[in-house]
């Protein structure tokens, strides 16, 4: 399964900003995708991994692409958009 | 971050997956048994280790003995105290249908010595831990004040969330606003056992269990978190009282759901979340407890609270 370690770029960490525009982009996706073990499509599944700027994840899933999608969110410091 | 346990009467869990209804007198060809190292605040400690939480269980037991062991392979970190004798064995009998029989053992019985022991080693290691989880029963020869006596002493160290029942769920009530516990979670039937109120109207009145956890409440408690069986869950704080009804869930084996409710919300509260959503994690962690087998811990990727709605109650 294709999968993705990358750092997380927003300040606040996968908290509620970040979590909520990361789990609407998951959502829209054809394929599930992972960070961690969690559904990304559910912030509050992503809040509960505590990960903070700087962490390292494992985004995963079985379409590559979508895998690209969501680990391309996650390197980008969401609060500052 | 981490979350202590205390587990006063750790018990060896065997679950028995029967292949029809239970039929006294009869003898039943077994699908399959497991053995596992348990208690309520294992399975809380447990819970942790799978979600990522560093996690410290304080019990009476042999510190190189087979329980501890399997603890600690398991990832969690133990604290033992002097132990009265041989860990007790709880059966449940599962049915096809999600029937749970429970036979549980009382467990070797405690002396003053064994007490202290026990107390002073949770003492020593709480300020280890953002929560302190006091959970189950009580071995034979403790006061049931244990828990009520224990809380005033863990004050300042740590914050701390009591699920127990009976005699010393009524010590711990009895004893407010001394001993009160940051969060407590009692079932419909402790509930009421506690406010003076009904079981039957608790389980079916989300409204009338948050009004008698309101009375918990203004008594000194901080949060309750009553779980209504397959009706889910009713938070109630100083700031409001909400209601989760859980996802549809096929019931495999209730046992479990209980701890892994509370844990949900205890690991929602370290992550900073809202009270909703603490009620969320916390009905979508007991929902996915219940759709498993035995005492088997969720994993994150069995849990879906988005699929939880929570709503909030009116109680002025």
């Amino acid at each position: 399964m294709p999968s993705k370690t990358v750092a997380v770029g927003s300040s606040s960490g996968l908290h509620a900003r970040p979590a909520a525009l990361i789990a609407e982009a998951a959502g829209g996706l054809d394929s599930t995708v992972t960070i961690n073990g969690v559904d990304a499509s559910s912030s509050l599944m992503l809040m509960t991994l505590g990960a903070k700027c700087g962490d390292t994840v494992e985004v995963a899933g079985a379409d590559e692409s979508a895998v690209e999608a969501i680990a391309a969110l996650v390197v980008q410091d969401l609060d500052a958009t | 971050m981490s979350i202590v346990t205390l587990t006063a009467n750790p018990s060896l869990d065997r679950t028995v997956a029967l292949p029809g209804p239970l039929e006294r007198g009869a003898v039943v060809r077994v699908d399959a048994m497991t053995s596992q190292a348990g208690g309520k605040g294992v399975n809380i400690s447990r819970a942790a280790v799978s979600a990522g939480i560093t996690t410290v269980a304080v019990l009476p037991a042999l510190p190189d003995g087979s329980f501890v062991r399997e603890l600690e392979e398991a990832g969690i970190r133990c604290h033992t105290s002097l132990p009265a004798g041989e860990i007790r064995v709880n059966l449940t009998l599962t049915e096809p249908d999600g029937t749970t029989t429970k036979l549980n053992s009382p467990g070797a019985k405690m002396q003053e010595q064994h007490l202290d022991a026990l107390a002073d080693t949770l003492v020593a290691h709480a300020r280890d831990g953002a929560w302190t989880v006091l959970a189950g029963s009580l071995p034979p020869g403790t006061p049931a004040s244990f828990y009520a006596t224990l809380i005033p002493r863990l004050s300042g160290l740590t914050k701390v969330a009591v699920d127990t029942s009976d005699a010393p769920l009524a010590a711990l009530v009895d004893a407010l606003p001394g001993a009160a516990p940051d969060v407590l979670k009692p079932n419909a039937e402790e509930l009421a056992s506690v406010t003076g109120t009904d079981e039957a109207t608790l389980e079916a009145d989300p409204g009338a269990a948050a009004k008698a956890a309101r009375l918990l409440v203004e008594r000194g408690i901080g949060t309750v978190l009553a779980t209504l069986g397959g009706r889910g869950a009713v938070l109630v704080t100083a700031d409001g009282a909400w209601f989760a009804p859980p996802p549809p869930t096929t019931v495999v084996s209730t046992v479990g759901a209980g701890d892994s409710t509370l844990f949900g919300y205890l690991l929602a509260e370290l992550r900073g979340l809202d009270a909703p959503e603490r009620l969320a994690l916390a009905v979508a962690y007991g929902a996915a407890a219940a759709g498993l087998p035995g005492t088997t811990i969720p994993r994150p990727d069995d849990l879906h609270p988005e699929r939880v709605e929570v709503q909030q109650l009116d109680q002025s």
